[in-house]
This record gives structure tokens, sequence and C-alpha cells, in this order.
């Protein structure tokens, strides 16, 4: 009840109400007190003239002079309707019509009596007559009925009127009340639309108001500016999102090369230290052997720990290899097709029958600054791997070399131009914990005795030694794909060569 | 006869270069650090200077130096474990074997031998060294 009292409707509706109820009263007693002094007036003039020339009658002509005459003369009032009752007294002397009882004013001999105030629908009028020494008044009453009715009729016509008219503007009340509430109900479904998800409804109207076209054009503004700024917003939590897997990604890969490097760091410490130890170990077992003669037992064991050491010797190298691998030579262009061709024509003696080799070596002429030796111990490792991984069911190996052209870090530098080299095996893959640990020196999943643990730490000290990076993807059965990227060489360079910047 | 210095902080790797170099005819005396080894030959020149790289307090490439700008006729090899030290060594960022190496090449080294060695390489590098 409260709710539809307040809504636009009730409002319109109970202000109308409340005008009409002070308004129409008003109107109504005006107008109907207006109409009947009207029409008493009329009545009452009309009856006051008459009376006024039958008087006039009797003053100047000699009507009063016979009784018979003034009784015509009252009759001839009555029948021509005029009045319903006439009577003349002429020196206290009562002279009535004929028709009529004589009524009770006429023996009070009161003045006119007012036209509301007799009860029995007469209106009397009393006239003074003088006739020379003769005194007298005549009687009139006048039937007021008509008058009255005439007055009845007007107020109902009044009431009506004011009636239809209230009925009428009330109804264009509750019409301008729908006409304004309709649009904004339309308004109010759309932004609850809005307000629920739907960015894309449209806070539009049909009405031709203006003031509601000024309303749901400014809505529809909001919406756009709300819809953009919600837009935005999820741009930039995506954007966000973005960088932090990205951060993620760097921190993994900067984690693991901070691991390599401290474990490189460490190894070639142990190796400095080995090497100070295997010294005296060789000298002094090589003096011993020189000492003794050749027919002694004791030789054999002599040789052996001089084998024993001369192992530890070259366990301790690939150690260094690993921390800081040094070529024989030292770095020069390497065309790197032409080595990675050389490499898998050596080791196609170690690829058994049930592996195909799949070579797709592009990028030839190519250039990068290294040791071809070193490359070529880094392809061998890879696809002695890769062969392993795939000795007992087979597959296919293979090994691509091309060029990349690597997006500038900044926008305005010019493009890098890198090397890859792809070795890709069918085998049966690593999980993660492996994949993490790999290229750590001693770190093997082959069978004691089948592998030394420093073939990919090897592979990593080259490549990074080079200036470039060793990536694997791999998964449990779905085989393994190394990446070797490496800065290229401006072909046209033909100046001095740089020096690599040292790891 | 010739003499030879070995200046090497490890007590084995001098005790086991003397023994050899001494059975086969050489004066040997030896120095445990860079400091009393420059002093020892200062003293006592001799005729090859077997010197390790990387030592404590006074390195194989100061020792090479030091010696050089007072006998530049000096004979002297220098030896090496290889390796950066890191974590295990006296000051990590200095001492890069490559580096020593080179530098000990620079500073006028007239051999350089990777530890280990054999006896045999050990005695051929000495006398090819005497001979000149």
């Amino acid at each position: 009840m409260k709710r539809s009292l307040n809504s636009l409707m009730g409002r319109l509706a109970l202000l109308q109400l409340l005008i009409y109820a002070v308004l129409l009263p008003i109107l109504f007693f005006r107008l109907d007190a207006m109409v009947r002094a009207n029409v008493v007036s009329t009545f009452t003039q009309h009856a006051r003239a008459y009376a006024g020339s039958v008087a006039k009658e009797f003053e100047l002509g000699d009507v009063l002079e016979s009784a018979s005459r003034t009784i015509v003369v009252l009759d001839g009032s009555v029948e021509s309707a005029a009045c319903v009752y006439a009577a003349a007294e002429v020196n206290g002397r009562l002279i009535g019509t004929s028709a009529a009882e004589t009524p009770a004013w006429v023996q009070s001999r009161g003045d006119d009596v007012g036209f509301f105030k007799s009860a029995d629908g007469i209106y009397a009028v009393v006239v003074p007559i003088r006739r020379g020494a003769k005194a007298g008044a005549l009687y009139l009453g006048f039937d007021k009925r008509p008058t009255l009715e005439q007055i009845e009729t007007a107020r109902r016509h009044i009431i009506e009127a004011l009636l239809a008219y209230g009925i009428a503007s009330l109804f264009a009340a509750v019409l301008l009340a729908r006409w304004m509430s309709a649009p904004l109900a339309q308004l109010r479904l759309a932004s609850r639309r809005v307000a629920s998800g739907d960015a894309t409804a449209h806070l539009g109207t049909t009405s031709r108001m203006v003031e509601i076209q000024d309303l749901a054009r400014d809505l529809e503004l909001m919406r756009c500016e709300l819809v953009g700024s919600a837009e935005k917003l999820r741009a930039e939590i995506r954007q966000r999102q973005l960088e932090q897997a990205e951060r993620a990604v760097l921190e993994s890969q900067l984690r693991h090369e901070q691991r390599l490097a401290t474990i490189g760091t460490f190894s070639a410490g142990i190796a400095h230290e080995f090497n100070n130890i295997l010294v005296p170990l060789t000298l002094f077992t090589e003096e011993s052997l020189d000492e003794i003669g050749s027919q002694q037992p004791v030789r054999a064991n002599l040789e052996r720990i001089l084998r024993a050491a001369a192992r530890a010797g070259s366990v301790v190298s690939k150690l260094l290899t690993f921390s800081r691998p040094t070529g024989e030579g030292r770095p020069e262009p390497v065309d790197l097709a032409a080595v990675t061709n050389e490499a898998l024509d050596l080791s196609q003696a170690l690829i058994p029958p049930n592996v195909e080799l799949v070579r797709g070596i592009g990028a030839q002429g190519e250039r990068v600054l290294g040791d071809p030796t070193l490359l070529n111990q880094v392809i061998l490792n890879l696809c002695t791997n890769a062969v392993h991984a795939m000795r007992e069911h087979g597959g296919t190996l293979t090994v691509t070399v091309a060029t990349l052209e690597r997006a500038p870090e900044r926008s305005e530098g010019p493009a890098s131009r890198v090397l890859q080299l792809r070795v890709r095996d069918t085998g049966h893959g690593m999980n993660a914990a492996t994949r993490e640990r790999i290229f750590e020196p001693f770190f093997t999943t082959r069978e004691v005795g089948q592998g030394s643990g420093f073939g990919l730490s090897i592979v990593h000290g080259i490549i990074a030694s080079m200036g470039g990076s060793v990536s694997v993807v791999s998964a449990v059965g779905a085989g393994s794909e190394f990446t070797i990227e490496l800065p290229a060489l401006a072909s046209a360079s033909t100046g001095p060569l740089p020096h690599p910047s040292p790891v | 006869m010739a003499s030879i210095l070995v200046i090497d902080d490890e007590p084995d790797v001098r005790d086991s270069i003397s023994q050899v170099l001494t059975r086969v005819g050489f004066e040997v005396w030896t120095a445990d650090n860079g400091v009393t080894g420059v002093e020892d030959f200062f003293k006592r020149p001799a005729d090859v200077v077997i010197v390790d790289v990387i030592m404590p307090r006074s390195n194989g490439v100061e020792v090479i130096k030091k010696i050089r700008a007072a006998f530049p006729g000096a004979r002297i090899i220098a030896i090496t474990g290889g390796g950066n030290f890191g974590p295990l060594g006296y000051k990590p960022e200095t001492i890069v074997t490559d580096a020593y190496l080179e530098s000990a090449r620079q500073s006028g080294a007239d051999a350089i031998m990777s530890k280990p060695f054999h006896r045999s390489e050990l005695i051929a590098a000495v006398r090819s060294l005497v001979k000149n």
C-alpha cells in the first residue's frame, strides 16, 4: 500500500484528489450561488413588476369603485397564470379572488416574504395602493416551484460538469504517470542487466519525452564508461598475470643457471684439489716403477695405481670442462652446419639399426664463434644420449640446424640472429625432476657403469662458454628435444674477431 | 749440475717433483710460498724455477714477474691444477685458471704444465730448458 502510494502514479492521483477535495466544493458553491441569485432575482423582479402594474391599474382606474370589478381584475391575474392568488384590501375590507381561499399570510398583513422563507411554495408580494382618500394594499401570490426546479436542475448540471472534470483530470494524471514510468521501467530493466554482468545491454528508451531521453542518454554514457573501465581493468589483470607467469619462468631459469654456476665453481675447486693430489700420486708411483727392477711382482700393483690415477685425471678434466671448458685453440668462426654433418657422419657407427637418423641441416655457411672440436663433442654427446633413450624400442633421431631471427630486446635495437641446433629423439623421455638436474655433473639416470654423468654437464659448459644456451623439452614417454642456441656471426664480418666475453 | 727451485704450497707436490728431479741428477731446493720463493731465488738464483700458479700470499704470476724483472734470463716453468677456486679459493673473483695461465704466459713463463703430469714430461721440460 505504502509502495503504491509512493509510486509516481499514486503520488499524482493523490495530489489530484487533494486539489479537487478543496477546489470542487468551492467551485460548486460559488456557481450554485450565482445561478440561484440570478434565477431568483429574475423571478422576483418579474413578480414585483407585475404586482406594480396591477397596483397602477387599481390606483389610476376606477376598479376599486366596484367590488365586482375588483374581483374581475384579480381573477384575470390568476387566470392569466401570472399568480396563484390575488387579493386587495381597501379601507380595511378585503376583496379576494373568487377562486381561492384567503391564505394565512394575507391575514397577517405582512410585507414581502423572502423568496426562500415561505414553505408553501408561494412567493408573496404586497403592494400599497392609494386612490384619493382610499388606502389599501394589493396581495399577490406567485407560484415559485418552477423556479425552485430550475435552480435544482442547474445545480445538478453543475455537479455533473464538475464530476466529469474531476474524473477526466484524474484519468489524465494516471495516463501521464504511465507515460513517465513505462520508459523508466525500461531503463531499469536494462540497467539491471548491466549490473548482472551483461555489459552489452543498451540503455535506451522508446519514449519521446525529452527528459526521459536525456536521462537515457546520460545513463548510456555512464554505462559505456563503466564497461570501458571494466574492460581496461580486465586487460590489466590479464597483462599482469602474463607478466607474473613470464617472471616465474625467468626466475626458475635464473635459479637453474645459478645452481649450475655454483656447481661449476664447486667442481672446479674440487678439480684443482684433485689435480694437486694426483701430482704426487703419479710422480711417486712412476718413481717407484723406475726404481724397482722389471721382475718385481709389485710392479703390476704400481701400474694399476698409475692407471687409476690416469682415470681420476680424466674425471677431473671432465669436471673442469663443465666448469670452464677450454679447447685446444682460441675460438674461431665455425660453420655449424658443416660441423654438425661431420659429427653425424662420425656417430653413424653408434646408431643401431632400429634407430632412423633424419637430418634437417639448414643455415649452410652460417658461422658461430667457438671451438669445432668442442662443438663436435656437444653433438656427439646429445646423439649418444638420444640413441641411448631409444635403444630398446628404436625410433627416430632428428637433428636440425636453422637460423632464427630474434626480436630485439628493446624495440629500436637491431634484431639478433641465432643458430638453432635441435636434437630430438622418440625415446622414453624424462620426468620434471630429471629434467631439472640433467645438466649437473655426476647426474645420470643410467645403470651404474653405463654412464659417466658428465655428458650433458659438458654440453652445458661448452655452450655457456660460447655465449649460447641449451634447453630441453621432454615428457615421460614422449621423447626429448634438446635445443641449443648460439649467437650467429654477422656473415659480412671480416675484421678481427671479438673475444668471447668471459662466462 | 743444474739447480732447480720448486715453489708450491702443496708439500706432496713439492716433495714428489723434488724427488724426481733429484734422482735424475738435479740439485733441487724448495719454497712453500711465493714470497719466500722469490727471496730464496734472489739469494741463490736457480737455473730453472718451477712455480705453481695458484698459491696463497703471492701467486705464481707475481713470482714470475718479480724474478723476470730482476733476472730477465731466468728460466721458468709454470704449473697449475686448473679450475677456478670459487668457494674453496682464496680470492674467488681473481683466481681463475684461464686468466692465470694467460697472464703466466704473458708475464714470461717459458713453459706451462697442467697438473697432473708424468715424470717423463717433467724431466723432459726441465732438460729442454737447461739445455738452452
